[in-house]
């Protein structure tokens, strides 16, 4: 039998853990919630996050989580994937009530949406920079998103998608080497959301 | 023209965990198991999932977590939650069962900064709030309880307030309109929605594709909440139609000589009128 993929989420506190831990388990995945006090391990680890920015981060600096993060992407094979806030709380600053810092892996900053209807929240599509075989089959699929601020990735290189909203275009995928984050919610996206979550690994290369 | 992406999103109104439909938010009459109906909508393709305990702000319980915890291993939109939420825990009781947005109607009534701290805390896309308006003597005025007690608060204002204090949605409910599937209140809708810079959803009134048509046609909405229109076709396509108790007899007479799947049929309908829709 083929060994299933090891999944570890990130609880942050504020999230909606059960949501996720659902979908990585219907994607096949052998999944399971960080204690406390243990380390980071696994083929892929998920921070989620919906919330406030300088709360997630709060919570970051509570639980150490910072410090776990660095040491397990020092790891061969490691894959870290942020959902939503996990995305965004990979930037170096947000500007969401007050200047706050991020964890800092992706150099940019997030922002707020420039539109009349704020938040952005409903089903949309993605652009993808490069069209890649296993790309194809999620290109004019929908994925939920829902958020209020949207990161601006300072090399442009790292925008692994894009998203068009209110005639502006803001960047859905990020990609840094073996950091990558989605601003919508894959385990909120459907059918199309969980297949999302399964080939997961294969934007990797 | 309404060019903003519309979401379909069926209203479920929940008491003592099962399935019920009224009048005017009253009347109730008891249309089977939730769950049942909530699994057909997610196959079909709704694009959110609205769970309402009808009677949980009067009674003071809080009775949905262990029936979230069960929807939420099968359905992958996402789900609202609201009945009898008044405080930071029990919000984090719900988000903690599978909940992803929660609707505040009774508690944003008695207590307006409550919409402000919990914006604060679980961030403005979580906190939905459902507004419920009635129309006296061409007056306009909202309630809380499920439409039970009426407050002398004008709709705008108070969508306009719960804007400011950081609401990330908002649900109009007329409940004038609700459950006689005789189309939406239309002047309503489009005062508060055209005034708002978030996302506000029609509920009430939709009885034909054509409402939901004018609806979003006319006004300037971001999603439209539909309960009659939905559960008096889909449960034609369980095997066990009817619920044991409540007026069986009603539902058993209600024939159809063809099954419809009104949400798809609905969407392909919005689709061929170039509205902006997810199928």
């Amino acid at each position: 039998m083929k060994k299933k993929i090891k999944v570890c989420i990130i609880n942050l506190g504020i999230n909606n853990l059960h949501s996720i831990y659902n979908a990585c388990l219907k994607a096949g995945y052998s999944t399971r919630v960080l204690e406390e006090k243990e380390k980071l391990k696994g083929n892929i680890v998920i921070l989620p996050g919906i919330g406030s920015f300088s709360s997630g981060m709060l919570s970051i600096k509570k639980k150490k989580i910072k410090e776990k993060i660095a040491e397990y992407l020092s790891k061969p094979n490691s894959f870290l994937y942020g959902i939503c806030l996990g995305m965004q709380l990979l930037f170096k600053k947000s500007f969401e009530f007050k200047k706050t810092d991020g964890l800092g892996l992706i150099d940019g900053e997030v922002k707020k949406i420039n539109s009349r209807i704020v938040p952005h929240m409903g089903w949309n599509t993605l652009k993808f920079k490069k069209k890649k075989f296993h790309i194809k089959k999620f290109i004019n699929t929908y994925f939920y998103f829902v958020h209020s601020y949207i990161c601006h990735p300072k090399n442009h290189d790292n925008i692994f998608a894009s998203t068009c909203y209110d005639k502006s275009n803001f960047c859905s995928i990020v990609k840094k080497k073996n950091i990558f984050g989605t601003q919508f919610h894959p385990e909120k996206s459907g059918l199309s959301g969980i297949k999302f979550l399964k080939s997961l690994k294969k934007f990797l290369d | 023209m309404n060019k903003n992406f519309i979401r379909i999103i069926p209203f479920l109104d929940i008491k003592n965990g099962l399935l019920i439909k009224g009048i005017n938010l009253d009347g109730f009459r008891i249309m089977g198991e939730p769950s049942l109906f909530s699994d057909f909508y997610n196959k079909s393709g709704a694009d959110e999932i609205c769970y309402i305990d009808a009677v949980a702000s009067l009674f003071g319980t809080l009775n949905l977590t262990n029936f979230i915890k069960k929807c939420s291993k099968k359905i992958f939109v996402p789900l609202n939650i609201g009945g009898g939420i008044n405080s930071v825990d029990k919000i984090n009781k719900m988000l903690g069962s599978g909940a992803d947005k929660i609707v505040i109607n009774t508690a944003a009534v008695e207590d307006p900064f409550f919409i402000k701290e919990a914006s604060r805390i679980f961030g403005s896309s979580t906190i939905t709030v459902q507004i419920q308006t009635i129309k006296i003597n061409n007056n306009y005025y909202i309630t809380k309880s499920s439409g039970r007690d009426i407050e002398k608060i004008s709709p705008k204002d108070f969508a306009k307030k719960m804007q400011d204090y950081g609401a990330g949605e908002i649900i109009i409910t007329s409940i004038n309109h609700e459950g006689l599937k005789k189309g939406f209140d239309l002047k309503i809708i489009d005062e508060i929605s055209s005034k708002l810079q978030i996302p506000c959803i029609a509920h009430g009134g939709a009885g034909c594709f054509e409402d939901v048509y004018n609806v979003i046609n006319k006004t300037n909405i971001t999603g439209v909440g539909i309960a009659s229109l939905f559960h008096y076709e889909a449960m034609h396509y369980f095997k066990k139609i009817n619920p044991r108790i409540g007026n069986i007899n009603y539902l058993k007479s209600v024939k159809r000589k063809k099954k419809i799947n009104t949400i798809k049929e609905l969407k392909y309908f919005l689709k061929r009128k170039k509205i902006n829709i997810r199928l």
